[in-house]
């Protein structure tokens, strides 16, 4: 760029001392201890209203019959509300400066670019569901279970439709029995593995009863409405026809397969953590062949001093243990800062022993849904791999190649994940695709780079405008 | 929550819609039967959101003098003009 323009009205400067990315539980609770302890905050979402996913908010109403979804969430929205934190919302970050403690955001509800000088930064971006292509997923009314959950329970769209949920993980149960409560068919859940047998691992849940209660009130539900649990199948297919969606689920042994007709699909694997932001910091990740994740403390803090990542996006472990990730990465910066009352200090002891009884029970989960198996990805050749770019696995496959393929060579060579979505959604399939035993796992990822979201052409101008 | 009762007219698709302020868009447009949100860039296939989270960006749709913004993220506003099923382009 050439000397800076005189004109840079439109650009709006926030200094805080701490910047809480993301509403969901652990953005909120952190954003209250930290505004307890007389500390600026501001606090940063993507959606137009505070809650995250799991406390989302269901916004007007046409029936004040319906209670509100979830009032533990609303409280903490509403006390978050009350308080001195500043909120954004309808903001997203796009970038971060490589040499200051700067984000950069975009402000939808006004178009404008916001950059944030900040003390600390909490990530708590959350995750995202897992999903892998089949043949088909690109029909409408075919989503992922997170999705049909909401759209039911959030957006109380009319219950008289049907659901097959499909995938794998125990967030099927609980979006299955939200269905049935209101009063939708589930036609069936079908899960990839076996993890309703009754095994060894399962007695452990009895150091658990929060969640064995939990587990057998989704079970009585089902029970109730007639929904079985089909296990060891994959889906296949689906097909658009006129009495809603056929979808074809393929047996992993000898069975037969299965097929059934629904108005919705929803299929998901489980949920990864939203790494955008953290790599964008630039923090260390840990990586295995099949997932990144943050590498995080307990504490909250990672390799840089300034970064700390709370729920979700630490790792997948539900969100009690995010809203307690968020309480204790408040609590450790509010001690980096020198003012840890003793009150507090026995506070975040607490809450740490209670994050490491909720690192146990996800341990279980994580065994009993074998989630560190990698799950079979055999697309057909019209299957579409990356919906933005609309790439199907036929074009891929000709560049696949046994003794290299990194996922960047594939995004270079095919465009998969390089559309609007920027590799959200194909991003675990891209994983996949890589399967050349010579890879090292970082190759089996594409680098991340700003800006994680699209922008439109006049925020790069206003970006243009600023002289540093 | 503060539930605003208050109705507001938006148009979608060059319809009117009296719709509660303040209501989820996305709620809006699964509720009148419009799924076509977006065809997609390349193909020009009619395509849904799947995520419902701002993660797939198949849900977006234009709004009149704004941009091309996210459904699943947006709540109704009073004079909302939302355009669907144009490609991103």
């Amino acid at each position: 760029m050439g000397k800076p323009t005189p004109s840079r009205g439109s650009k709006r400067v926030i200094e805080t001392q701490v910047v809480v990315v993301g509403g969901g539980p652990a953005g909120l609770s952190a954003g209250l201890i930290l505004d307890r302890g007389h500390i600026s905050v501001l606090l940063i979402d993507e959606n137009s209203e505070l809650g995250g996913q799991y406390y989302r908010q269901r916004g007007a109403l046409s029936s004040s019959s319906i209670d509100n979804f979830r009032p533990k969430g609303t409280h903490l929205v509403e006390s978050v509300k009350k308080s001195k934190i500043s909120v954004l919302t309808s903001t997203y970050i796009f970038a971060v400066s490589d040499h200051e403690k700067t984000l950069y955001a975009f402000d939808e509800s006004t178009n404008e670019v916001v950059s944030i000088l900040y003390d600390f930064v909490v990530v708590s971006t959350g995750s995202q569901e897992l999903v892998l292509p089949y043949s088909g997923w690109e029909t409408i009314k075919c989503m992922t279970p997170g999705m049909v959950s909401r759209l039911f329970d959030i957006d109380l769209i009319e219950p008289k439709q049907s659901v097959v949920l499909g995938g794998s993980g125990p967030f099927l149960l609980s979006v299955a029995s939200h269905l049935l409560k209101r009063g939708v068919t589930v036609k069936a859940i079908v899960e990839y593995h076996h993890p309703y047998r009754i095994k060894f691992i399962s007695l452990l849940t009895f150091f658990f009863p929060s969640r064995l209660i939990e587990y057998l009130s989704y079970r009585k539900i089902l029970w109730e409405n007639n929904v079985s649990i089909h296990s060891g199948y994959q889906i296949a297919c689906a097909e658009p026809q006129s009495s809603g969606i056929k979808s074809v689920f393929q047996p992993l042994n000898q069975k037969s397969q299965l097929s059934f007709t629904s108005d919705f699909l929803a299929i998901s694997y489980g949920f990864s953590p939203t790494i955008e932001l953290a790599a964008l910091l630039d923090i260390d990740l840990n990586q295995s062949n099949h997932s990144r994740s943050p590498d995080v403390r307990l504490s909250g803090k990672t390799s840089k001093d300034w970064v700390y990542v709370a729920g979700e996006s630490a790792g997948i472990q539900g969100w009690r243990s995010a809203k307690i990730r968020g309480e204790v990465a408040a609590l450790s910066i509010i001690d980096s800062l020198g003012t840890l009352s003793l009150k507090n200090q026995i506070l975040r002891f607490g809450k740490t022993i209670s994050l490491m009884y909720e690192s146990l029970f996800s341990k279980i989960r994580i065994y009993t849904f074998r989630e560190k198996e990698p799950f079979r990805f055999v697309p057909s050749d019209s299957t579409i791999v990356c919906r933005c770019e609309n790439v199907t696995y036929a074009e891929v496959k000709k560049y696949l190649n046994e003794d290299w393929s990194s996922a960047s060579e594939i995004k270079a060579e095919t465009r998969v994940g390089m559309g609007t979505c920027q590799g959200k959604q194909c991003g675990y399939a891209l994983n996949r695709l890589c399967t050349s035993p010579h890879l090292e796992p970082s190759n089996k990822f594409t680098n991340i780079r700003a800006p994680i979201r699209p922008l439109p052409i006049s925020a790069l101008l206003q970006l243009a405008e600023d002289p540093d | 929550m503060t539930f605003v009762n208050k109705t507001c007219q938006i148009v979608i698709n060059g319809d009117f819609f009296d719709v509660l302020e303040s209501s989820s868009l996305m709620a809006v447009l699964v509720n009148n039967g419009i799924f076509n949100l977006k065809a997609n860039g390349v193909s020009g296939q009619k395509r849904f959101g799947i995520c419902g989270m701002g993660t797939c960006f198949e849900c977006e749709v234009t709004l009149k003098n704004v941009g091309v913004r996210r459904a699943c993220l947006l709540k109704t506003e009073p004079g909302m003009v939302v355009e669907t099923g144009m490609t991103d382009g």
